[in-house]
This record gives C-alpha cells, structure tokens and sequence, in this order.
C-alpha cells in the first residue's frame, strides 16, 4: 500500500490552474523528488496535498485512508508535515518555543525532550542560538529552523519545499544530508526543489512538472541521464552547482 | 570689480527665507503646529494651577493628586483588561472587536442579577466573600458565553471579507445587544446592591467594630470608604481602589501565563503570526480563535462586574464608554501589542482621573480628553505611543 496516492488532481493557485490532472504516488520509505522550474506547480502541489488548498477536483489519499476533505491541521495530526517554503518562522517566539510548535499535541515531554536533542544534535547551531528570538536567526540558520521544526512532528511523510532556496552551497549540503538519512528514521520525504541536481542526487525517483502536469517520471538515474529533457525544460539549474 | 566681495546674505534676508519656508510647510501640515499651540496651552494651564498664586495656594493640592492616582489606577486598570480583549483578537484576526463593550455590559448585568439572588437569598448577608465570588463567576460566564457567540455569529461568517465590513457588522451587533438588553430588562440604569465584605482584622485592628467595641471583623472591601492620615496627608480612601487594582493584575497575570508559558498560548501566538503554518503544526486555527474571544470575555466579564462594584449600577449602555475607552487605550499603546495594552490602559485611567482638574476643566470634560487623546494618537503616532518600548524585534 503506497504511503501517498494523488489522482486526477486539478488545483487552483488563485485564479490560475496551477496542477492540472496530476497523479502521483509515494511509497513508504522513499525520497521522491518533485522537479521543476517557477511556476511548474510544485508548491501548489505540495499545498493541495498538505490541505491549505481545496482541490478543485481529484483525490488525496495518505496511509491508504481518503484525506481529500480532511482539515489541514487534522493532516498534520495524522503525520502529513510540510515545511513550508520562504522563511515562514515564527519570528516573534523563541528558536526553542518554534521547534516546541513543532511537536504541538504531543503531550508526552519525554518524547519532546528525545526528539528535541536529536534534532539539536542533527541543527548544532540552532542549540546555540535556542533562547534567541527566531526573527534575529540568519537566512540559512531560519531553513535550518524550518526543518528542524517539521522534523520535531516526526512526520510519516515530509514535504519539504524548496529547502535550499538562497542558501549558501555549504549550507545546502549541509541539509541535503540531514535529508538523506531521513528514511531510516521512518520519515518518507516528498522533496520539491529547483535544483534538480541536488534533488536527483539523494532521490530514488522523481517527477518533472511543467505547467502543472507531470512531463517525465522515473527513476532518478533515468532522469539525470536523460539530459535533454533536464536541460531543455529547467535550463541552467540542471547542472551542478 | 574682484576686491568687491559677492553680495552676502543679509540677515534680514535669512529670516524672510526661513519664514516663507515655515509657511509653507505649515500650509503643508498645519497639524504639528497646531498640536504644539494645543500643548502650550495645556501647559500654561497647568501650571497656573500647580504653583501658588500670590498668598493663595495652588488651586491643585498633592492630596487631590493622590487620591485622583488611586482612582485612576482602578479605573484604568479597568480599561487595560478591556484593552487586551481588543489587542488579542486584532492581533490574530486584525479586525477590530468592536462590540467588547457589550461583552463587558453582559459581564456587569449578569453580575447584577447573582448578586441581586445572593442579597435576597440572604447569602450576601451570611458569606458575602462567596458572593461576590458568585458574582464575578456569573459574569465572567455570561461574557465569554456572549463573546463566543458573537465570534460564531458576527465575526465568522465575515471573517473573509474586508476588515471594514466586519467593524461595521461588530458596530451593527453592538446595537441590538444594547438594545435586547434595554427591551429584556429595561433600560434605566438598576443599582447594585450593597456589599458589605470585611476583610483583614489583623491589618486593620480598629476597623469594622461592632457597637461594643468587642469584636472587629476589618475593613470593607467593597463599600468602605476611610479617612486617614498618611504622612501629613488626609485622604479618602476606598477600598475598592485597591481591589480592582488588584483583581486586575491578577487576571493579566493569569493571562500572561497562559499566553507566554503553556502550549495551548503558544499555540494562539503561532496563529497570531502565521495562521496558515500554524496549521500545518497541527493547530486547529478555529479553536484558537474561539479560545481568544473566551479570553477576551473573561476579561471582560470580570471587569465589568469589578466597574460595577465601584460605580454601584448597571444599565444597557453602560458598556459604551468603557469600550471605546478600552479602544483608545488599546490604540495608545499600539493595538496588537499586549503589554501597550496594559500601559495604555493604566496612562488613559490616571490621565483621565488627574488631567481635567491639573489643567482647572470641570471633570465631565474627561471624556473630550480622551478622546482627543485619541485623535491626536491616531494623528502622530498610530502605531502607539510606546511603539519604541513595546515594539517586539521582528524578523
């Protein structure tokens, strides 16, 4: 039974149908990439599936259980964690009070303890800065953040969008091996990010977007073999860094 | 012609100058001009009134001045906790809770009606601590009952739209409240009744003794009002001051804790700041909103009963003006922000209390004051007036 099954869905970003007819599959333990350049609908993909947007039509299904009607914050509960795109922090709390956020409903402090000094462990510089007010955090420091606090719900399945946007290369190694050992953890991650290199080179397989419909599925081999297609429909971010 | 210097400036030229350009800019924006004119004034005002005149004393005594602190202190700590139900729900609906003044009149009303059971059941007589507690639970019920409904019924069905159309929906259910009130229950003003709460014999040895002299049971709370010497000052002073006072910072106390310690305020915080990622935390943003307005009418409830206590009745519009002032004082300190909310409440309370007297007005023009407070905020500074105090670092 696949962890996430996506069909026929059709989505609107504002008044643009921004998904149109796309299906998708995600088996349990996987790193799925999501490939693609602005405005191929990634995020509104990963909205839809997350339940910030009503999908106009199609259906959602998470862990073999429909979810196309369910609440946003009832997925969340369910272990459907997106770590949104942008520095959407919260910047007037504390890094602390963000990555407790991030656990919220669970009432076990045992388990919050565990999983925060895992997550400080994996976020070193985020235990340094724990009692600062997440706004005063550097751009990077802020991603890290963003991660740390999904990964703080222990989700069954991750969305993550756009995890290196404007990150130093550093930095952005620095998370893609935080992404990669996720699957051992039991975290199946959906990774949407214009830097299909990057994104090809921890995923087993992929989907290219354009314009809202899936152009190419295969493995990840497949699609950084097939050049054409990478450097024809996402231009320069195809090459490595 | 090169030992001739260049025509200087004269200095009757600079000065025509300066003032073409003062007139100018005050063709621009007469306003700052015409709020220093306004504030010269009020000094001048003050002043005549502080220093002694020739052989006579100051018109304004210290006595006055304190006594008109403490009274003020109890009044605006009454606005502070109106002024936090209005800063909590703009802070996470950024609308303007414009009928909180009838969840506070509620409060007071539903106050009026336990108390009233209590003094004709004869509770008040035999445990009159137990009911004013009765009091203040019933009024606190009743005014987050009302303020959940509003939430449900004025506020979400509009909650998409325009902030406007919900502050004229919220002016629209301010009314039929006010009115539904006056219709149930009449609209002339019901006095309170008179509570009779003695407290502290240990403090207060010499208070409160009965004929005999034999048995003294401390001061009254409720109604006392005591003359007493204090460091060569007499004073009046009523209990009650104090009581509000104090009832008050425990309330905010209770609701600062809530807010800043437990997860459930963390939780209200988040949707404060991103409702939409608050949610992809698992929290349900309905709830929360719900638990805002709950906390904004126990507030309200608990300060409308604590009003009423001391201004001794109760009517359907009694809680206008407390409401706008609630506003104001929300306003000054910035609306949004929970300790300008406390600030601005105690300032407007004091400044309404002292001003109108320092400056030789009659006391009924205390509401001109501070509305003109108000406008003048609105003017200068609409983010508050303690923007720089207050204001929280953003990212």
């Amino acid at each position: 039974m696949s962890l996430l099954v996506v069909r026929n869905l059709y989505a609107y970003r504002g008044t643009v149908l921004a998904v149109k007819d796309l299906s998708l599959i995600v088996e349990q333990g996987e790193i799925v990439a999501l490939l693609g350049g602005n405005g191929a609908g990634k995020s509104t993909l990963l909205h839809t599936i997350c339940g910030l947007i009503t999908p106009a039509s199609g259906s959602v299904a998470f862990g073999g259980q429909p979810i196309t009607s369910m609440a946003a914050y009832e997925r969340a509960r369910q272990g459907l964690v997106l770590a949104p795109q942008g520095r959407r922090i919260f910047a007037r709390m504390t890094v602390h009070e963000n990555l407790l956020m991030g656990a919220y409903g669970q009432q076990d402090h045992r388990l919050i303890r565990q999983r925060l000094d895992s997550v400080l462990a994996r976020f070193p510089r985020l235990g340094e800065r724990i009692r600062q007010l997440a706004g005063t955090l550097s751009g990077g420091e802020q991603q890290m953040l963003i991660m740390a606090r999904a990964l703080m719900a222990h989700p069954r399945l991750l969305l993550l969008d756009e995890p290196s946007l404007g990150l130093a290369p550093g930095l952005t190694h620095e998370i893609y091996d935080v992404i990669r050992a996720l699957p051992q953890e039991g975290i199946t991650v959906l990774l949407a990010d214009q830097n299909t290199y990057l994104a090809l080179s921890v995923a087993g397989r992929g989907y290219i977007l354009r314009s809202g419909v899936v152009l190419r599925e295969g493995s990840a081999e497949q699609l950084q073999r097939d050049t054409t297609v990478v450097q024809a429909y996402l231009g320069n971010r195809g090459r490595p860094d | 012609m090169n030992d001739q210097p260049e025509a200087p400036v004269t200095p009757r030229q600079m000065e025509v100058d300066l003032l073409s350009r003062a007139w100018k800019e005050f063709v621009r924006n007469p306003l700052p001009v015409i709020a220093w004119l306004i504030f010269l004034v009020l000094i001048f005002l003050m002043l005549r009134n502080l220093l002694p005149q020739g052989q006579q004393p100051a018109s304004y005594s210290p006595e006055q001045f304190l006594r008109q602190l403490l009274f003020g202190l109890a009044q605006g700590s009454i606005y502070a906790m109106l002024a936090l139900g209005y800063t909590m729900v703009y802070s996470v609906l950024s609308i303007i809770h414009f009928a909180h003044g009838e969840v506070f009149m509620a409060g007071a009303y539903a106050g009026f009606f336990a108390l009233s059971a209590a003094a004709q059941s004869g509770l008040l007589a035999s445990d009159p601590f137990l009911s004013v507690l009765l009091t203040l639970a019933s009024g606190i019920g009743v005014a987050i009952l009302l303020a959940l409904l509003m939430e449900r019924f004025v506020y979400r069905p509009v909650r998409e739209s325009p902030p406007v159309v919900s502050l004229i929906v919220a002016v629209g259910a301010s009314l039929v409240v006010q009115q539904a009130f006056a219709r149930l229950f009449g609209a002339t003003a019901r006095r309170y009744p008179t509570v009779n709460l003695l407290a502290f014999p240990w403090l207060f040895p010499n208070f409160g003794c009965d004929s005999t002299g034999a048995d003294c049971r401390g001061i009254d709370l409720i109604s006392g009002r005591y003359d007493v010497s204090f460091l060569g000052f007499n004073l009046r002073l009523l209990p009650i001051h104090a009581v509000v006072f104090a009832a008050a910072l425990i309330f905010m106390l209770i609701l600062w804790f809530y807010v800043a310690r437990t997860s459930a305020g963390r939780a209200l915080r988040a949707v404060a700041e991103d409702r939409a990622v608050a949610v992809l935390m698992g929290v349900d943003a309905n709830r929360a909103i719900v638990r805002i307005f709950a906390l904004g009418g126990v507030l309200a409830g608990a300060a409308g009963v604590l009003y009423a206590f001391y201004n001794h009745q109760v009517s359907p519009f009694v809680g206008f003006l407390p409401g706008v002032k609630g506003l104001t004082a929300a306003m000054l300190g910035g609306i949004g922000s929970v300790p300008g909310a406390v600030l601005g409440g105690l300032l407007l309370g004091i400044v309404e209390a002292i001003v109108p007297s320092v400056l030789g007005m009659s006391a009924q023009l205390k509401d001109v004051l501070v509305f003109g407070i108000l406008v003048l905020v609105l003017l200068f500074r609409p983010g508050g007036f303690f923007r720089e105090i207050t204001a929280e670092k953003r990212g």
